[in-house]
Parts: C-alpha cells; structure tokens; sequence
C-alpha cells in the first residue's frame, strides 16, 4: 500500500513523503491540498480509512459514520490554510476536529439508535450464542459510553476507538501524559459502574 | 522517562472493560465507494470555490462586451419564435428556473450530467442541483415569479415547476425564499415539508441535526412527518431536532437572528426588489438600501457569522454553534442569563481557547427555569461577533418508566417468519432489536447452528410486529425481541423457536 502511494506520487514527480511508522503527511502535501485536486486525494488515501473507522466504531452506524467522515473533511479542507504543524501534529489536528463532529453527531441526535447491523458489516459474528449477546454488547457499550461525562468519553473513544496511544491522547486532548492515564482508567471505572445491569453484566 | 511511558501506555492492559471493549469492537472495514465518492466530489468542489483568481481579468470586460449582441440575437430568435408559433398547435411547454444572480462561485448539476459552474442566466431544469460555495451566494428566479437566494455553503434542488407550483428541496445551509402570490410552493427537508402562499421565509440546517424555519412575512404551515401542520407566522421561528423523535420548538424570533448576517442579507435583497419585508418593517430594523448602481457595501458573507443551537432536557442544555466567514479571533465565549440577552462580561459562563470547538452542556440549571444562551468570538477582551440568542426552557423531570416486559409469538408463514409482540410497563422507548439465532440447520448451510444476526427496528406507535423474511427452509431459529430505552436494552422477551418447513 505504503510502496504503491509512493510509487504514484514519484509518477507525478512531486515529493511528498510520509513519516515512517507515523504515516504523517509532509507540510507540502498537506499545503498542496488546499488547491491541488490530486494533493487532495492523497491525503484523502491517507487519512480516510483511518478517521471513517474511528468514526464508525464510535457511532456504530455505517451510514452515520459516512457522513461525519464527509464533515471531518470538509472541515479540515476549509480550514487547512490555518493549520500550523508547529502547534499540532496534523494527525493530532484531524483526530480532534473528528472528536468534535463525533460529539455534535451525540449532542445533535436523540439517545435512540435505528441500527441495522446488516448494514454495518457487523452482522455475522462467529461463537454460537455469544454472537447475538457480542453484538448487543457491543451497541449497548456506545450506548453506556454516550451516557459518560464527556471528558470520559473522550478519552475512551480516542484510545479504543480510535486505536491511539496514551501519548497520543494525551496530546489531543492537551493534558498530560498521566492526566491521561487517570482519564482513561476512569472513564473505564465509570463505564463498569454504569455496565453493572443490563446486557453487559457479567462480562465487564 | 523509558519507564513512565511503558507504564502509561500499559495502563490498561487487564482491565475488564478495556479488553472487553477490544474484544467486541469490530474490525476495520472500508468506506463504500459510493459515499467515498460523494465526499471527494462535496471536497473538490469546495476546492475548487476557494480557489483564487476564479475568472480572468477581462473575462467579465468581454462578457458585457458581448451582452448587447446576445440581446440582439435573444430579440431575433424571439420574434422568430412569435411569428413561426402563431397558427401552430399549442404544446406543453418545458418549465425552467434561471440563476438571477450570484456572488462567488456557484455549481449547478443538471439531471444527467456533472457538476459545472453556472453563469447568470443559466437555465435550470427540473431536478437540477444547484450549490454555492464558501462566500458565495445564488439567486435562482422561478418561472411564476418566486424566488431562491442561497446564501454561502448551500445546496438545493429544484423539485418541480409548475403554472403557478413550485417544489425545491433544501439540501443544506440556507435558504431564504419569496414566494409570489397564488403559488404552491413547497420546500422539503427529509420527511419535513414546508408550503407557502404568497410569503417570505428562511430554511436553514447550519447546525448539525436541526432545521430552522423563520417566518419574515405572513405564515408557512410545516408538516413534520405525518404530524398535523403547524403554521409558523410572521415573526416566528420553529426550530426542529432532526432526530428519530424530531421534536420542535416555536417563539418569536430575535432581533438578533434577524439581524444575522446571512439572514439580514437576503431580507434586504429582497427589499431591493421592491417587496415588503414584515418582520423586519414591523420591529423597524433599517434595511438601508441603497439605489441601484451605488456601490454596494461588502458581502457581509464574508464577515463571522455564529450560528447557534440548544436542546433542552432534564439534566440541562445542550449547546451546537457553527463559525462560518472571516475574522481574525482567539476564543469563543458562551454567556447565559435568565433575565436579558445575554452579554460581556457579566454574563460569561465558559470560554474556550480552542476554537474548533463546535459544542457544549450546560448541566447547572435549574428546572423549569429560563435560560437566553449567546455565543461571542473574542479578540483580546472585544467580541468580534455575537451568535444569534437562543432561549431554552428546562423541563420537569419526568417519572421513572414503569417495569417493562416483552411478550413475544412467532410463527412460520408462507413467506418467512412473522413476529407479534406487545409491550407493558412502558410507554415511552426508543424501539425494537430483534435478534435471531440458528438453532438447527441442515448440512451444509450457510447458516450453521449458532450464526446469529440482530436487526433494530425504528420505535413506532403501530409497529409491533416484524416479518423475518431471510430465513431458510429446514431451519430452525430462536428469537426474542428487546424493548430499547434511551438506546439501551431495558428488557428482553424469552425465547421462541421457529422451525420454517423443509420445502
């Protein structure tokens, strides 16, 4: 994947480079994309599977997901001219505008949730009867965690949603590394509090 | 330094709910190309209106160059078309809508083809799509003699066109609308439909999940879903939560929503074309017009607009704002009072440094208490730009449901699985998840004993029963059905078995 993105860009003899590891864009790209249609796209490549899956496992619905994904975007292209690399990384920059499109989606809807989990590629889980009991904890975990304070919240959606680091939560969220910590381990003590009835006893 | 950070990023290893959550999250998937695709066309094209240096120099010196001739010509063809029709039949003649005006850049998609950017005069054909870009404003004239203005970052389509009929949907944004005496004119929203006689509204949906509806002048009755219309009428503003309950919420609009940039500036338009303005002339807010040919002052479109929203509930308010425009600022300041619109300093409740923020909860209130909420950019310690005034009431808490329960009958029937369910002990829940479980299956299946599946089932006063028509001959499945509360499962059915005959 990584072999053939570079393998493009040499083809249009730009140099962009992405960070080992970090996959970070490089400060032209990211500058480039501001009026370059191709720059646009490669960004897009780099950060859309990656903000459209944070999204969808916090949202829990494919087609929610997919248009907060669209909003992120947009938002981040409107307001790319304003980006400084030297305050935030521009994954740390995304990561946040995707919290906060995550959180108005939370504020902005009712507590109810029309999931077809058919649509959401969810639908078959393998384990006998613990698949139907794994899907049904699985939405009624969102559903607990949209019922957190939201600095909980937060930091949850970022560390097992979004798959990122303490350091990288910590970064996002502008706290230190051991605030972040605290946050997390209680964030999951609030969340096993709240998970003591219901479908989720027994297994938190 | 090694040891702490080991220490942080291990923080959590063990802990139940953490490894549960790992456990049951799913694995990554792909967007579809579809939405994808949707996405990179809505990003280029905002690319492409943010671009600089949309039109060359002399283009526009050309352009008028050519309109005398263009006259010209229309007048030939016209005449041509006076003298060849006249002894001919009459036919049905094709309707069309025309973009009056515009600032910026503005794209329109005719059914069948691609997004292009428009011109003044462009037709517009039913079904077409039409968007303005961020600072941009259109003007669409209809063929009876309404009219559209969206203003920056909308989108709308042109539904239908009749003799005295005009239906559009309002996409996104906004939308401001003159409807001509003795039209049916129609906006839609989803399932919200709004129709007009002879009147002059505004449709917005800036902020995530809500669509506002102002009245400037007369009245427009809003159809939410199947619900009976609800008149909105001059000076009054609804505002609707587009969420699954689709709640709304009516007062008098204002002098702050009117005053309001993109609002203000389409009113004042269309006092320009000479109509009256009611709202606006009934509180006395000067429209300062100018002649026509006088300069024109700024797009106030360009300037920072706040847009602001609240939701009220028990537990208290939930905030949603939108910045849209220009303006150098460095934080965001919420104000809040019961007895006046709110202001600086006194009124400050939070302040936020970090201004991609878009929203907040205010959870110290008071039920039943009155709140006005405002939000102000600052610069240094003098607001750039206040928010529109939103005035929220918190309601009474209301009493804990009942004990609920489920009882569920299944049946086979000649095309699936027919499931009959009833509820008690509840009457206020968010709706359904139906799950199914193979319990026995033939060889070879594709569906083997313990494949499962779960389906969630929009809450609906009638809707008690549900045919699971994906079931295959030869099996049998369990079901039970869950009653949703506040998006959790508050209690399941027991279990019944279907056997669905061999065929």
């Amino acid at each position: 994947m990584t072999d053939g993105r570079i393998e493009k860009l040499e083809e249009r003899k730009r140099e962009f480079v992405v960070i080992p590891g970090k996959c970070e864009p490089d400060e032209a790209l990211v500058r480039e994309a501001i009026t370059s249609p191709d720059a646009l796209e490669e960004l897009c490549d780099l950060y859309v599977p990656r903000i459209y899956n944070f999204v969808l496992k916090r949202v829990g619905k494919v087609q929610d997901a997919e248009d907060i994904t669209s909003t992120v975007f947009e938002k981040v292209l409107l307001k790319l001219e304003s980006f400084d690399s030297r305050k935030a990384s521009f994954s740390t920059w995304i990561y946040r505008i995707s919290i906060n499109s995550v959180t108005d989606y939370y504020r902005g809807r009712a507590r109810r949730r029309e999931t077809s989990l058919e649509d959401s590629g969810l639908e078959v889980l393998p384990g006998g009867d613990s698949g139907v009991e794994r899907l049904g904890r699985y939405l009624a975990v969102l559903d607990l965690l949209d019922g957190l304070p939201s600095k909980y919240q937060e930091a949850l959606t970022l560390r097992y949603f979004g798959g990122l680091k303490v350091l990288e939560v910590a970064e996002l969220l502008g706290i230190s590394e051991t605030a972040a910590s605290k946050r997390i381990l209680r964030g999951l003590e609030e969340l096993r509090r709240a998970a003591l009835t219901g479908v989720l006893e027994g297994l938190l | 330094m090694h040891r702490r950070i080991k220490y942080a990023e291990g923080v959590d290893s063990g802990h139940p709910v953490a490894e549960a959550i790992r456990e049951l999250r799913p694995p990554d998937s792909e967007m579809s190309p579809e939405a994808r695709e949707r996405m990179m066309d809505r990003l280029f094209f905002v690319q492409r209106s943010m671009a600089p240096g949309k039109e060359k120099r002399g283009a526009r010196r050309w352009r008028y160059a050519l309109v005398p001739a263009a006259a010209l010509s229309l007048l030939a063809v016209l005449l041509f078309v006076i003298l060849f029709s006249a002894g001919q039949k009459s036919v049905p003649q094709r309707r069309f809508a025309r973009l009056a005006d515009r600032d910026g850049y503005i794209e329109v998609r005719q059914p069948g083809e691609g997004w292009h950017r428009v011109e003044e005069g462009e037709r517009l054909e039913v079904g077409c799509r039409i968007r303005s870009g961020p600072r941009s404003y259109a003007s669409v004239a209809f063929p009876e003699g309404s009219a559209m203005r969206l203003t920056d970052g909308s989108e709308a389509r042109i539904k239908s066109l009749g003799a005295r009929s005009v239906a559009v949907e309002h996409m996104e944004g906004g939308t401001y609308h003159r409807v001509r005496k003795g039209t049916g004119y129609t906006v839609v929203n989803a399932d919200v439909s709004l129709r007009a006689l002879g009147t002059a509204f505004n449709v917005e949906n800036r902020v995530p999940k809500q669509l506002e509806i102002v009245t400037v002048e007369n009245a427009v009755e809003v159809e939410v879903g199947s619900h009976e219309p609800i008149k909105v009428s001059q000076g009054e503003v609804m505002v609707i939560a587009m969420t699954g309950e689709k709640k709304a919420e009516m007062q008098p609009v204002s002098r702050e929503r009117l005053e309001e940039e993109r609002l203000y500036t389409s009113a004042k338009k269309d006092a320009q074309a000479g109509n009256s303005t009611g709202i606006y002339q009934e509180l006395d807010v000067t429209m300062d017009q100018k002649p026509p040919g006088e300069p024109q002052p700024p797009s106030p479109a360009s300037k920072l607009v706040i847009s602001l929203g609240a939701v009220a509930s028990e537990t208290g308010v939930s905030l949603n704002w939108g910045v849209s425009g220009e303006g150098d600022y460095d934080a965001l300041v919420l104000l809040r009072s019961e007895t006046s619109t709110p202001s600086l300093p006194a009124d400050e409740i939070a302040r936020y440094s970090d201004i991609s923020m878009t929203s907040a909860t205010d959870n110290s209130l008071l039920q039943e208490h009155t709140y006005q909420y405002r939000l102000a950019a600052i610069k240094g310690s003098s607001a750039l730009a206040y928010s529109n005034t939103v005035v929220v009431t918190i309601p009474k808490p209301q009493p804990k449901p009942e004990p609920a329960s489920v009882s569920l009958a299944a049946r086979a029937s000649y095309n699936g699985v027919l499931l009959e369910w009833s509820v008690a002990g509840a009457n206020k829940f968010g709706g359904f998840v139906v799950e199914r479980y193979v319990e026995k299956a033939p060889s070879g299946s594709a569906t083997p004993p313990g494949s499962s599946s779960v389906k969630r089932i929009v809450s609906s006063d009638v809707l008690y029963s549900y045919m699971d028509s994906s079931v295959a001959a030869g099996h049998t499945y369990s079901y039970r059905v869950g009653l949703l509360v506040d998006g959790a499962v508050m209690v399941y059915s027991r279990a019944v078995s279907v056997e669905v005959p061999a065929k």
